[in-house]
């Protein structure tokens, strides 16, 4: 949010930053999390592998490597979107202790984690997989 | 209380996943309920000021992974690459979400004691609607 806190009325803040465009309440919002960039830039790839790599085979493997990948990081956001409703039905009923919302932040950020090195291993697979100028024109695809 | 709506800040993750427009909803949700919970101009500001720091700590956040997912895009483009490589990208992401974490904790405390227990009560059940 750029520039200084807007404080007094209360919602000069939220209108300082819808006049302004920054970053989190203007048009441009906050950058999405490493695993929902990874999941949308390997479904563009999915479907079209089978026109990248001829050999049927090697194509399969590579597609399915992708699809695990896209998996990887739709798990990583269920996790994080069940801690996120368990957090607000517990905040609902009580309040929530410091070390409960501690637990809860960790497993979202574990799930995220986990998801990324996973998906480390899947790339470094997919590399095996493929030509450099398989890899080269596949990364040709936005 | 104000954690639930905090912890939304942080994943922004709904049904449809990452939407990181919920933030902004939710920011703008819990404004409109300070102002009409809190009447004391005094502790109102300090509330708004509050969640000024919270919505900050949560653009920060994400521009810290962004930088992750920069760094893991630059890869994914790359043949050449090692899985060292790639740990040294994600090395940054937990710093990132423990920083954040404390950062969140800290000016739910301060939201807390900025508040009457019936003001605070009152977003509380605010937050949830």
């Amino acid at each position: 949010m750029g520039g200084a806190p807007m404080r007094g009325h209360p919602l000069r803040a939220l209108i300082f930053c819808l006049a302004a465009g920054a970053v989190g309440c203007g048009k441009e919002l906050p950058p999405r999390l490493p695993s929902t960039a990874i999941h949308d830039r390997t479904a563009s790839r999915v479907a079209l592998v089978d026109f990248v790599i001829s050999d049927r085979e090697r194509a399969s493997k590579v597609r399915t490597l992708y699809r695990q990948i896209e998996e990887l990081m739709r798990e990583a956001h269920r996790v994080q979107t069940s801690e996120s409703k368990q957090q607000a039905q517990l905040s609902a009923g009580r309040l929530v202790s410091e070390s409960e919302t501690r637990a809860s932040l960790a497993l979202s950020r574990d799930a995220e984690l986990t998801a990324l090195e996973r998906y480390v291993c899947l790339e470094l697979a997919i590399r095996a997989l493929t030509t450099p100028e398989e890899f080269a024109r596949l990364d040709a695809i936005k | 209380m104000l954690w639930a709506a905090l912890s939304a800040f942080i994943m922004s993750i709904t049904g449809k996943g990452d939407d990181t427009f919920v933030f902004r909803k939710t920011l703008e949700h819990l404004r409109k309920t300070v102002a009409a919970e809190v009447h004391d101009p005094g502790r109102r500001q300090k509330a708004n000021a509050t969640l000024d720091r919270a919505a900050a700590a949560f653009v920060r956040h994400r521009q810290r992974l962004d930088k992750v997912s920069k760094c893991l895009e630059r890869l994914d483009r790359t043949y050449a690459v090692s899985a060292l490589d790639y740990q040294l990208c994600i090395a940054d992401a937990r710093p990132a979400w423990n920083a954040t974490t404390e950062e969140l904790v800290r000016l739910d405390k301060e939201f807390e004691r900025e508040l009457t227990p019936a003001e605070y009560a009152a977003i509380r059940r605010g937050a949830r609607r």
